[in-house]
């Protein structure tokens, strides 16, 4: 039915009215019947129906009567149509539906009381709505289970071949995965021909088939739906902040399931530029660590050498005494601290509370600053807020999107679905600026294989583009005639041949991408690890912002400058203040009536804000011995650092290494004392996803071990120093926050900031833009030829940070295989097959590895996941620190390999 | 080997079509001839050449019945058992093939030689009862056109019995 | 008989014709083509076939220049046609000889086909089992581009039309226009949801139109001898024209007869087909292919046009008239047919999927002497819920054959079931697995 004319912001559907079981109904021409019948509220069974997807038409259940006709019409695939009558219900509808229901059950076999599905099955509530009793000719199909997937079992024998599963494969994930095999009544799915499942494993065909043909090897026999406890939380690895149900059973998590589900079908479909209801691989099926047996179940306090259990009165005690000691001896600014952004806002907020009033300092960092702070701190500059421009439904409903850097597919999957949704359904034009053949590469319609590391020159060259192409916003640039002036002739002195040659990218195909950004009316950059993790990443995003403001996409709607995030709350980190520079609400903390304000709410003096410092310059500290003691909350720098960093020299100088964590990571088995925290399943609180949606957390299950959540324990110690906090709950810290920043929850809407670029074209614009457009070719050049490989470290789809490699079922699906991922070509040239042993060489050192072909990967280029650490790849890696956000780049080196 | 073997008639057929998974019929009617039946190996290669995953070629094998998924014997016999063949006496004409072949629908011989399948109209009805052997119609069977044909078969490796362009009736004469 | 000149057969019933483009040419072939190509504005090939109320020869008999008429105006990318030769409704078997025999008679139908609507790039889809005629059709084709008739610049004129043989590969549901262009995008050939149609959402998601063979080959006689010449054949004003009857079964002579549309049953089986084969007397008919309600000897009198047929209960369907003699039993018969469905259906709709195997699996039953009362209520109950419940057209075509022996030979299945009960004994009387 391709594109139901409602949904497409550039075609006002023609409203007509029709009438449904006597009552005048409303409707958009063109949409699908049934779909107008389910928007009154009124439920006609569809078996095969599922709102995120065009109308399937198999099932014969969704009859209906309309005036005129004689038979009942499958309400689905008929159009709605002005005058229309219609009738739903009735007895004739009923017994019609029934046999549909007949025909159904008549190849189902009747093993529900080992199908888990029981109680969960639309085909048993159909035939149990319809009084289906004739049960006699049920015919076997007498297919094998096939077990051989590694999360999902397929059992064809219960499939009624509603194609719910395919189509949404298909079509709304562009996967892919799963098709029927044969014909007629030997019709049945499979994934790939005979071949076990091998996909995304997303899940969402487990989540929409309304029967027990595919289950969940997590749960199967565990439990009868209707024995799990439900609680609707938000998913904390990546930032697109899924909403899902967590299932548990007593102290135990069962599985994940989605909001996507059969049971969910009724919908607009439109509905779903907001998000389809599904989740990734991670998500669903990366929930094991919340339960494992290597969780940590009591405070650890180092006697004799050794980390040993000690009960929560003593170890928190030791931590405030210690701490009150060293802050006496010392001053305030020989205490510092790192937290996760994987911990709740109201944590975060207390956290920097902690840090900044009971402790008085403000060396305070969060995995923000990785890389998002760069995107923040550019945002902030260029248009005055610190965040993403746009929601899933820009994404959804863009014309034009630029993705640069961005292997979005795999670090962030739900918002990819967004851009497949562009894509398929809204015919957008993606161009993908990378140095890998990533998966969204292969879906764009132009496709940008750059040379390793040189996106920054690739937009430069767009910019001068747009310029050149005369494809300028006049309007956008005629308010800043000065900052104009000075961009063109900055980019006057770029030559096209130096940018063809840096990128690898055709002039014209530079020229093609730039009409198209610039012609499109809703066009949106996406930048991401390949930006802001990569040197030089602030002034890339600037270069973002100048591309977007000459094009007349700033502040224009559905336009603009995105990011997203590895981790859920990092955009909430910065939010709340877990950063040196930003007090809460993005506060510079240089600035006065700011300063002022939190002191008095906070009833405290604030520390110097020249004293503050980042990740890397508190680690720094920390081996100059200024900094004595370091809090470290879920942060394993160790772990995540390159060796050249020398983490660990920092971590023994510390008269008191804290680390709260729920696991003994890397770090922590240097910690003084260890403190088990709670996972984000055992507490309450909030997430703020990339789409600036501020998402609630539930509590699933009791904590485990003696674990306490991470403001509890805050709270204890921010006490125990003194600053006596009155937190009982979660809600307590929120109403606070509310106080300081007031419409800060929005009740999950999507922030749509207003980006004013007037302060920094106006100001400092002139002077910083000519030295952003340097030309930088040589010494790229002169590095490629002496070490011709580039190697980066990045994320797999398949696990997030360190903390899904805890997550078995994660590590079943995407093991560490040790190896380095290279160009089949490359590997042939070097004369390498799978598992061959090559050496790396970096500035920083070598190292002897294994290898595996990687169809992603470019001639030249390399990659390894940053998840593992076996082998070290990350200590081959140099450290830069970005001279305006003192964020360390260490995803990206130059490398030589020869074969061992 | 597919690319190696048939290199010009791939890329003439990827020219008629303006998306390449069009040519997938093709392709596998090229594998099919290549080695009798089509081979994973072959449906591999040929979702490398369109651009496909293997399983959007492994549906559309297992979809059409003309693909052979395992190998056959040299002559494929299928006779058509559709109501207007079976007025005319194709149940006759299996029975036949049973006394003579020794074998039923589905079955092969011991030699390998010969396959019977029983296929759905041909669009032969008005000269039934008839079979398809491999690429070959024969139509109007009777029991000694079918010896002939089998010993045809069995010596030449084909038959002249077999159907030219179809004219039927043939016209009325002066 | 009264005299009556063949269209469509004629060419090739001349003694000696191969059907090689030189004897095509001999007969006036590609004069009609030569007339239009850049002499007549397309759009007014269009009105002219609308005119000479062609409506189309595969099966559901849309107006031909109707559906041309479809097609969005002023549109600027490419658009296709697609020339369907999936000839498989049993009883039928008309295109295949229209291939083999003439086959430059259709190619020719195709360009003006093309020329009319503007289309640059067609297709033949033929079913795969028509390998002597995929052979053919390529080798006219290459005549016909020796000879400028097909590719660029045909004919030195600026029209470029391109016509390409793409074989099925064993597929009934393929000769539905929507699984045809599912199964020439290299997908399987499952029909498609419609709306859209092709005519705005075709081959590519383009603009297409999907026309049979003997619907194309029609053509040139049109345009050479002008839409009232057509118009005024057969049995105007809405089924004008020839139309090849597919005679099959127990007649004396089996074969394809173009006779003018209005002709009646009679005097095609037994002027035409020679009669009976046997002393035997006829007992039932099927007027237009598997998909068609059978007819009795009452209906002999039923003329063969559109309106018709249908008004008598069954349709004109794609020609393919079976004959059936008295001593054929009408619940084997329809369960032979009912075999048929069952195996061709795609498997995409529940209805059909699994109705068609719950039908053949109570047909079965009741041939094997295993039948039960409750059988009948059964099959009309079936029946009743796979019409208009599918995608297709399919699922209305599958339900005819025992829907209408139900209705003139009832006694038959009761029969059955009646010698069922006396000699099964009762314990015996258990659920029957299929034997798929």
């Amino acid at each position: 039915m391709g594109l139901k004319p409602a949904t497409n912001p550039e075609v006002e559907a023609k409203p007509i009215e029709l009438t449904i079981d006597g009552r005048s109904v409303s409707a958009s021409d063109g949409v699908s019947l049934y779909d107008v019948i389910s928007s009154t509220g009124k439920i006609v069974p569809a078996m095969c129906y599922h709102y995120t997807f065009d109308p399937f038409g198999s099932c014969g259940m969704c009859l209906v009567m309309v005036e005129g006709k004689k038979a009942p019409v499958r309400s689905c695939t008929a159009k709605a149509a002005a005058g229309m009558i219609v009738r739903t219900e009735g007895d004739d509808l009923f017994q019609a539906r029934k046999k549909a229901v007949e025909k159904h059950l008549s190849v189902h076999p009747l093993d529900c009381p080992v199908c888990d599905a029981d109680g969960h099955c639309e085909l048993q509530d159909m035939a149990f709505q319809h009084q289906v009793t004739n049960l006699a000719n049920a015919k076997q199909k007498l297919i094998p289970e096939d077990t051989r997937s590694l999360v999902l079992d397929f059992n064809m024998n219960r499939c009624i071949a509603c194609g719910e599963c395919i189509n949404v494969c298909k079509d709304v994930l562009m996967i892919d995965a799963l098709q029927f095999m044969k014909k007629g009544g030997f019709n049945q799915v499979v994934a790939k021909g005979d071949q076990p499942l091998s996909c995304e494993f997303c899940g969402d065909c487990l989540a929409v088939c309304p029967v027990g043909a595919i289950t969940n090897k997590f749960s199967k026999y565990l439990y009868k739906p209707w024995q799990l406890k439900k609680t609707t939380t938000t998913c904390n690895y990546c930032g697109d902040g899924c909403q899902m149900h967590v299932e548990t059973k007593d102290r135990e998590v069962v599985r994940v399931t989605s909001p996507l589900s059969w049971k969910n079908k009724w919908g607009d479909r439109s509905e779903t530029a907001k998000g389809h209801g599904g989740i990734c691989v991670r998500g669903r099926f990366g929930f094991e660590y919340i339960d494992s047996t290597a969780r940590l179940q009591q405070p650890l306090m180092r006697r004799d050498g050794k980390l040993v259990e000690a009960p929560w009165l003593e170890a928190v005690h030791s931590v405030v005494d210690r701490l009150a000691d060293i802050k006496a001896k010392h001053g305030p600014d020989a205490i510092a601290g790192l937290i996760t952004a994987r911990c709740t806002n109201e944590e975060l907020y207390l956290f920097q509370k902690l840090m900044r009033v009971a402790i008085g300092t403000n060396q305070l960092d969060s995995s923000a600053r990785y890389g998002h702070i760069n995107f923040v701190r550019a945002a902030q500059q260029a248009v005055g807020v610190g965040r993403a421009m746009n929601d899933w439904e820009d994404l959804t409903k863009a014309k034009a999107i630029l993705l640069v850097g961005s292997n979005l597919t795999e670090t962030n999957p739900l918002t990819s679905v967004r851009v497949k949704d562009a894509i398929r359904i809204y015919k957008a034009q993606v161009i993908v600026v990378d140095s890998a053949q990533t998966n969204i590469a292969r879906l764009a319609s132009h496709p940008m294989m750059v040379k390793p590391g040189s996106e920054g020159v690739f937009v430069q060259g767009l910019v001068k583009s747009v310029i050149e192409q005369d494809l300028i916003d006049t309007e956008a640039t005629a308010k800043y005639p000065k900052a104009f002036a000075v961009l063109q002739e900055a980019v006057a002195k770029l030559s096209f041949e130096s940018i063809t040659a840096a990128t690898g990218i055709a002039l014209d195909q530079i020229h093609e991408a730039a009409s198209i950004f610039a012609e499109a009316p809703r066009a949106i950059i996406l930048c991401a690890e390949g930006v802001v993790r990569r040197p030089a990443g602030y002034e890339k995003i600037l270069s973002l912002m100048d591309l977007a403001w000459i094009t007349g996409k700033l502040g224009r709607p559905g336009c603009g400058v995105t990011t997203v995030t590895e981790e859920i709350n990092e955009q909430g980190a910065v939010d709340m203040g877990a950063a040196p520079e930003f007090l809460p609400g993005q506060a510079p903390i240089t600035d006065a009536a700011a300063r002022d304000r939190f002191a008095k709410a906070w009833g405290a003096e604030l520390p110097a804000p020249e004293k503050g410092a980042t990740l890397t310059e508190i680690l720094k500290r920390c081996r100059n011995g200024q900094i004595k003691a370091l809090y470290i909350v879920g942060e394993n720098p160790l772990a995540t650092l390159p060796k050249s960093m020398d983490v660990q020299a920092a971590l023994k100088g510390l008269d008191l290494l804290v680390c709260q964590d729920l696991f003994l990571t890397e770090t922590a088995r240097f910690a003084h004392v260890v403190l088990p925290a709670c996972s984000y399943a055992e507490k309450e609180g909030t997430f703020t996803n990339l789409e600036g949606k501020v998402l609630r957390i539930r509590q699933a299950m009791d904590p485990v071990g003696e674990s306490l959540p991470d403001w509890h324990i805050m709270t204890a110690i921010a006490s125990g120093l003194g600053c006596q906090l009155d937190y009982e709950s979660p809600h307590d810290i929120q109403r606070e926050i509310m106080k300081l920043l007031p419409g800060y929850y929005n009740l999950g809407q999507p922030r749509k900031p207003a980006p004013d670029p007037n302060k920094y074209l106006s100001n400092g614009y002139s002077a910083e833009v000519k030295a952003r457009y340097q030309p930088q070719m040589e010494a790229m050049a002169a590095t490629q030829a002496a070490k011709p490989f580039a190697l980066a470290l990045g994320q797999l789809l398949y696990h997030s940070g360190k903390l899904s490699t805890q997550a078995p079922g994660l590590i079943t699906i995407a093991p560490n295989t040790g190896r380095l991922h290279m160009n089949a070509k490359d590997m042939e040239r070097l004369g390498l097959t799978d598992g061959t042993k090559v050496r790396v060489t970096t500035a920083q050192g070598k190292l002897d590895v294994g290898v595996q072909a990687d169809l992603a990967m470019l001639p030249g280029s390399c990659f390894f996941p940053e998840h593992f650490n076996e082998p070290p790849v990350k200590d081959l890696m140099a450290v830069e620190i970005d001279r305006h956000t003192g964020v360390p780049y260490f995803k990206f080196t130059s490398a030589t390999i020869q074969k061992v | 080997m597919l690319k190696e073997t048939y290199k010009a008639e791939i890329d003439d057929i990827l020219s008629r079509y303006p998306i390449r998974r069009s040519a997938v019929l093709p392709l596998l009617y090229l594998a099919q001839k290549e080695e009798g039946y089509v081979s994973e190996a072959a449906m591999k290669e040929i979702a490398g050449i369109l651009r496909l995953t293997p399983p959007q070629v492994y549906e559309v094998v297992t979809f059409y019945t003309m693909f052979q998924l395992k190998p056959i014997a040299a002559f494929h016999i299928q006779v058509c058992k559709s109501l207007m063949c079976a007025l005319v006496g194709s149940d006759t004409l299996l029975r036949w093939l049973k006394i003579r072949l020794g074998i039923g629908p589905g079955e092969t011989t011991a030699d390998k030689r010969f396959t019977i399948s029983t296929v759905e109209c041909l669009a032969s009805c008005g000269t039934g009862p008839m079979m398809q052997v491999n690429d070959d119609y024969y139509e109007g069977l009777t029991e000694s056109k079918l010896d002939r044909i089998l010993a045809d078969l069995k010596r030449d490796g084909t038959s002249p019995l077999k159907s030219g362009p179809f004219m039927l009736p043939e016209p009325m004469k002066g | 008989m009264p005299p009556f000149e063949k269209i469509l057969l004629k060419n090739m019933e001349t003694p000696g014709y191969t059907g090689s483009l030189a004897d095509y040419e001999r007969g006036g072939g590609y004069q009609a083509l030569r007339k239009v190509l850049g002499k007549i504005p397309p759009a007014e090939i269009t009105e002219t076939v609308k005119k000479s109320g062609l409506r189309g020869r595969g099966g559901a008999g849309f107006p031909t220049g109707v559906k041309w008429g479809f097609l969005p105006k002023d549109y600027q990318g490419p658009k296709y046609l697609c020339c369907n030769a999936d000839e498989s409704e049993p009883g039928t078997f008309k295109d295949r000889q229209l291939i083999e025999r003439d086959p430059h008679q259709m190619i020719e139908g195709m360009l003006l086909a093309c020329y009319a609507i503007g289309v640059e790039t067609a297709y033949i889809y033929i079913r795969g089992e028509f390998v002597l005629g995929a052979q053919i059709l390529e080798r006219a084709l290459a005549e016909a581009r020796m000879a400028g008739y097909v590719g660029q610049n045909i004919l030195g004129a600026r029209t470029s039309i391109n016509i390409w043989v793409h074989r099925g590969a064993g597929a009934y549901i393929c000769g539905e226009e929507t699984a045809l262009l599912e199964s020439l995008e290299g997908k399987r050939g499952l029909p498609r949801v419609k709306p859209p149609f092709p005519a705005t959402h075709g081959l590519y998601n383009k603009p297409t139109v999907v026309n049979n063979v003997e619907t194309l080959a029609n053509l040139p006689h049109i345009i050479n001898r002008g839409a009232e010449w057509f118009a005024a054949i057969g049995s105007p004003p809405k089924s004008s024209g020839t139309r090849i009857f597919c005679v099959s079964g127990h007649v004396k002579r089996p074969g394809n007869f173009e006779v003018p549309m209005g002709t009646t049953l009679r005097e095609l089986i037994f002027e035409h087909a020679g009669g009976m084969r046997s002393d035997k007397p006829l007992k039932a008919i099927i007027p237009g292919g598997a998909s068609a309600p059978f007819f009795t000897p009452e209906h002999l009198g039923v003329k063969l046009d559109f309106e018709s047929v249908a008004q008598a209960g069954s349709m004109l369907g794609s020609g393919g008239v079976t004959v059936m003699e008295e001593g054929t039993n009408m619940v084997w018969a329809a369960l032979r047919l009912m075999e048929f469905f069952y195996h061709e259906s795609c498997g995409k709709c529940t209805p059909c999927r699994e109705g068609s195997s719950w039908l053949v699996q109570t047909m079965r039953r009741i041939v094997d002497g295993r039948g039960r009362n409750s059988d009948l209520e059964t099959l009309v109950e079936l029946c009743q819920n796979i019409a208009g419940r599918t995608v297709c057209a399919f699922g209305d075509a599958e339900v005819a054959p025992i829907m209408s022996t139900l209705k003139y030979w009832r006694h038959e299945y009761e029969e059955l079931i009646q010698q069922a009960a006396m000699s099964a004994p009762a314990e015996l009387m258990m659920p029957v697995m299929g034997k798929h």
